[in-house]
């Protein structure tokens, strides 16, 4: 369920929400991660259910040590009012059997919003194609679905094309110029990036 | 798929964990005898809490059943030894319940009769001030139970006016950092906290992009969706098993507000520490 950060549920009619799928490569969580960072969304609630695995940290976006020591969770909800986008992030994966029941939680509450849209950012396989993920389209509720077929291995500039791509649709940030190497520049990097492959190693190993 | 270097092929490991459709495709070719067994292995995995000394289950979720203002939680055995030395034995404690579960590394089977070596999960209230509350938790809570635990223990009515504080072990390997994990001085204690905890945090904050999972966890979550002032203390160590030097390295929370009043005479604790440690040595020796 939707459990929003201050005293009322906020007012999300029209708006479109994007969310990843937990997918290879976490591409969909890391563009989700990618659009929240750069745009500067603020953190309007949380979607606790009890499907996926639960993992806590100090806020991934930080920015300054002031913002540093907000706690973040494995589902949290943000918002761009003036954009009217809504971000869902998932930060951890599915119990075993209960990812139907996440998508059952989560189509009431898409619906009971009045979310105008909903798109989801994917990844697959390169060696796999399937059209299995669309389960809302017999709930009436508009949804697009954007994949990118990807390797597991480091999957930064598979979120980058991912965002880039969505951002050609919902234009959420400037056009890309004609120079290709300037769009990794427009995304803002979260700090929670770090360390992504591993410690410092011991300076004696050399 | 991917092709290794001797030619085999092979499914690629995904970082995304089970993919859906697997599940889907398991629950078509299950027989009505599959769907019995995963039935009765859901109702094995159940969390339930039971007051031992009548072996009956508690009718509502424990805090519904008991007013809390202070409630310590100490997950692993480090934590639990801390809890046992420096505040249990300073104190009158009674204990209100008991949480039976079972899962592939806790095999608990028996709670009313458990040895000291065995894995268990026990709620204690103060005599003198029942509304201070602990929890010993050194078995396993499975992730699939974790949320289980957190409805029989907190209910569906999450109440603000109570502080909870959580004490957990992880390994230094665990920790992300740019410095090589050699060099790190473990123990070391790092802490989380919600929104609306407002006291001293007696270490410094657990940074980027290091992340907590587990029982810890789910109940710093179900905190700080809820609003209820919480921390969490978490000692990075390089000696999972019961360890002097580790269970120490979390004295510093005895000056925090939510110890203090609760621990009477350290150097006594830190030698009843010190017989716990020796009595565990002795269990663990393997011609005994």
């Amino acid at each position: 369920m939707f459990v929003p950060c201050g005293d009322s549920v906020p007012d999300l009619t029209g708006f479109t929400l994007l969310m990843p799928a937990v997918s290879v490569g976490n591409v969909g969580q890391l563009a989700i991660d990618l659009i929240i960072s750069t745009l500067n969304m603020p953190k309007i609630g949380y979607f606790y259910t009890d499907c996926l695995i639960p993992m806590v940290g100090n806020n991934p976006y930080a920015t300054a040590e002031e913002n540093s020591t907000e706690l973040s969770t494995n589902t949290e909800v943000y918002s761009s009012p003036s954009r009217k986008l809504v971000a869902l992030q998932l930060r951890s994966i599915f119990i075993k059997h209960k990812s139907k029941s996440f998508c059952e939680k989560l189509l009431s509450w898409v619906k009971s919003s009045c979310f105008a849209a909903v798109i989801v950012l994917s990844s697959s396989h390169s060696y796999h194609r399937n059209d299995l993920q669309l389960r809302s389209s017999s709930k009436d509720i508009q949804m697009a679905v954007l994949l990118k077929f990807v390797s597991e291995g480091d999957n930064i500039p598979d979120a980058l094309g991912l965002v880039e791509y969505l951002n050609e649709w919902l234009q959420i940030i400037k056009p890309h110029s004609d120079d290709p190497t300037a769009s990794s520049l427009r995304w803002k990097i979260p700090s929670s990036w770090r360390l992504l492959f591993g410690n410092g190693f011991p300076p004696a190993l050399f | 798929m991917a092709a290794t270097f001797f030619g085999e092929v092979v499914k690629a490991p995904c970082r995304a964990g089970t993919e859906d459709e697997e599940e889907e495709d398991e629950r078509k070719k299950e027989t009505p005898e599959d769907r019995e067994v995963r039935r009765q292995l859901a109702r094995k995995r159940e969390v339930q809490l039971l007051r031992r000394q009548t072996d009956t289950s508690l009718e509502v979720s424990l805090l519904e059943k008991y007013s809390c203002s202070k409630f310590i939680i100490a997950i692993g055995g480090n934590a639990v030894a801390f809890l046992s030395s420096f505040v249990m034995n300073s104190g009158v404690w009674e204990e209100v319940g008991c949480a039976k579960l079972w899962n592939e590394w806790c095999r608990t089977t028996d709670s009313a009769h458990l040895s000291p070596s065995e894995a268990f999960c026990v709620f204690y209230h103060q005599k003198c001030n029942p509304s201070v509350f602990l929890c010993q938790c050194s078995c396993y809570v499975a992730e699939d139970q974790q949320y289980q635990w957190l409805e029989k223990v907190f209910g569906s009515c999450p109440r603000k006016n109570m502080q909870i504080t959580i004490l957990t072990c992880r390994h230094v390997t665990d920790y992300k950092t740019s410095e090589c994990t050699g060099s790190l001085p473990s123990p070391f204690l790092k802490a989380l906290k919600t929104q609306n905890f407002r006291g001293r945090v007696c270490c410094s904050l657990l940074e980027q992009p290091n992340i907590v999972h587990d029982l810890p966890a789910a109940v710093l979550s179900y905190c700080q969706v809820w609003k209820i002032p919480a921390v969490l203390y978490l000692c990075y160590t390089d000696v999972m098993k019961l360890d002097l030097i580790t269970v120490e390295a979390f004295k510093p929370i005895l000056s925090s507000r939510s110890l203090k009043g609760l621990v009477k005479n350290i150097p006594q604790s830190t030698e009843i520490l010190k017989k716990l440690m020796t009595a565990n040595e002795i269990q663990s020796n393997i011609y005994t």
